[in-house]
């Protein structure tokens, strides 16, 4: 389970040092005591066969640092491959133990380092610790590492997760920023989302129904299967304007793309609709 | 691009690459020589000129991974433009890339292979193929997403030209390498439309739990496309339940018109599916 004492813990954790440490400092070294040797044999004071030896030891030493540290590299790529597929297939359990595992040591890549974050902050919301996730999100944004892609995700994410944890006045703040901001539309439809859930938890969702075409319009293009999770909150907006056949339509269609209990784990606030509206049926 | 262009484009290509491997093999033999004249040098000439040599093999390696990476960096801004659709800028930024002399031949394959993707974009699909011969005749296949990519990339062109059996001879190597997610996130819609064009509807439609799950993670159209793909597939194994839910997930992905365009495959579930739905 991902708590905020886990969280704090792997940000601290994962956060890459300052200086030279370990294995760049085990390089230098080698390197000054091979050079040293090259340039004065007797710096050490050695005998043969040692003196001999010692330069092919410090030059096998500075070769295998290197090589471990690729190796170290790959293995880390490897594992944070494996995390992003996990994460595609939103299968938290095979994710988790992959995040803690990467994010117990420095991540010296700042991108790769912000991504397991995002993975973590993930998994954190699937098992509903909004306060972990909006820590993570916090975090990422209090350091700024991470490319625009990565801070923007993040942005967004940490709305949802103080809509949750019940920080609204802050989370409405970041979304009218987010909305005010020129953004491109694939992004713009992630805002949309957060901002139709706002409306949907604040009770004024049916008041900017105006919207919701250009909405849904939003979700069908750039969220792909994603848009499920668009159209089952715009259905609950048309329920609580009174418009039951949109409503209907909308959570067929939500359905359809996504399992209503995929729906409800996701979004609570969609509970009402379950009971009172079909959903589609599942062919396969 | 005329012929002569691509022509030269691709001799432009082949002489980096022979040049990259050239200088390396030179550098390689040269420091060996090197090493052997220090070796034979009196004491203590011979531990100076060796220590030398290895600081200066150190500046020349760190020299030609700084120049790789500053390769690289270009090749993602050409990215970058072809992504925003400004193929010309795109196309003079990889030309320039392509120019520069790198010890690597690596970074040369990935800006060519970048070269097919946006002559793709512009659907010179004379273009793509020769770019895909030329590559796919380079010692790709260690670069996986290299090799990968441009496999599907040609038979996604031959796919498009109708040329069926050359397109299943573009694609038969890559199932018996090991595919991650991506990459059969990748390989779905090529092999659906080829399994399509070939008559192999019964193919198309095994596992089809599992390919609508990967279908779910694609964008949006590509998503679209994969649905359509099944459902008729569906449609010529009158199988109609499954049919109609493939094609109106299909329609909640996007607009299928302009994909039955030019996909005319899928132009049987284009035409009875909604432009619009909702």
């Amino acid at each position: 389970m991902v708590t905020l004492e886990t969280a704090e813990r792997l940000i601290a954790l994962s956060r890459p040092r300052g200086g030279l440490r370990g294995s760049s400092l085990i390089l230098l070294g080698l390197s000054i005591l091979l050079m040293a040797m090259l340039a004065d044999p007797d710096v050490l004071g050695l005998r043969p066969p040692l003196r001999f030896l010692a330069p092919q030891a410090a030059f096998l030493g500075i070769v295998g640092v290197i090589l471990s540290g690729i190796a170290r590299h790959r293995r880390l790529e490897r594992w944070a491959f494996q995390v992003f597929e996990a994460a595609l297939l939103r299968e938290w359990d095979r994710a988790e133990p992959l995040l803690v595992r990467l994010l117990s040591s420095p991540v010296r890549h700042p991108q790769m380092r912000a991504e397991l974050l995002l993975g973590l902050a993930s998994v954190a919301e699937a098992q509903q610790e909004y306060s972990a996730a909006q820590r993570i999100y916090e975090s990422i944004l209090g350091d700024q590492a991470g490319d625009p892609l990565q801070l923007h995700t993040a942005r967004v994410m940490l709305a949802s997760a103080m809509l949750r944890t019940g920080q609204l006045t802050d989370a409405v703040a970041l979304l009218d920023r987010l909305a005010r901001a020129d953004l491109p539309e694939p992004l713009k439809a992630q805002v949309e989302l957060i901002a139709l859930l706002r409306e949907v938890i604040l009770g004024q969702a049916q008041d900017n129904l105006a919207l919701a075409d250009r909405r849904r319009r939003l979700f069908r293009d750039h969220l792909g299967t994603r848009a499920g999770y668009g159209y089952g909150l715009l259905a609950a907006a048309y329920d609580r304007a009174d418009q039951p056949d949109a409503a209907r339509r909308l959570w067929h269609d939500a359905t359809l793309l996504i399992r209503p209990g995929e729906l409800l784990q996701r979004f609570r606030e969609l509970e009402p609709l379950a009971g009172k509206y079909p959903e589609a049926e599942m062919a396969l | 691009m005329s012929p002569s262009t691509i022509e030269l484009l691709v001799r432009g290509f082949r002489r980096s690459v022979a040049a990259a491997r050239a200088v390396r093999i030179l550098l390689t033999a040269a420091f060996c020589v090197l090493v052997i004249w220090a070796l034979q040098l009196p004491e203590p000439q011979a531990r100076r000129a060796l220590g030398l040599l290895v600081l200066g093999g150190l500046v020349l390696w760190a020299g030609a991974i700084i120049r790789s990476v500053r390769l690289t960096r270009e090749l993602q801004t050409g990215n970058m433009l072809m992504a925003m659709g400004r193929l010309d800028d795109a196309e003079a930024c990889l030309g320039r890339v392509l120019r520069r002399f790198s010890l690597s031949p690596q970074v040369k394959f990935l800006v060519f292979q970048q070269l097919a993707a946006l002559f793709f974009q512009r659907q010179r699909h004379d273009d793509v193929v020769i770019v895909c011969h030329e590559l796919l005749r380079q010692p790709i296949r260690r670069l996986h997403g290299v090799w990968l990519n441009t496999r599907l990339l040609l038979a996604d062109v031959l796919l498009l030209e109708d040329r069926v059996a050359e397109a299943y001879g573009a694609m038969r190597p890559v199932y018996d390498a090991p595919l991650t997610l991506t990459d059969r996130m990748k390989l779905l819609p090529i092999q659906l439309r080829y399994e399509l064009a070939s008559n192999h509807a019964e193919s198309a439609v095994g596992g089809l739990a599992e390919k609508v799950r990967i279908a779910e993670l694609l964008e949006s159209p590509a998503a679209g496309l994969v649905h359509a793909l099944l459902a008729e597939a569906c449609r010529r194994l009158s199988r109609p339940a499954q049919q109609a839910f493939l094609a109106e997930r299909a329609r909640l992905y996007c607009d299928l018109a302009p994909i039955a365009r030019r996909y005319p495959v899928i132009a049987p579930i284009a035409a009875e599916a909604p432009a619009d739905p909702g």
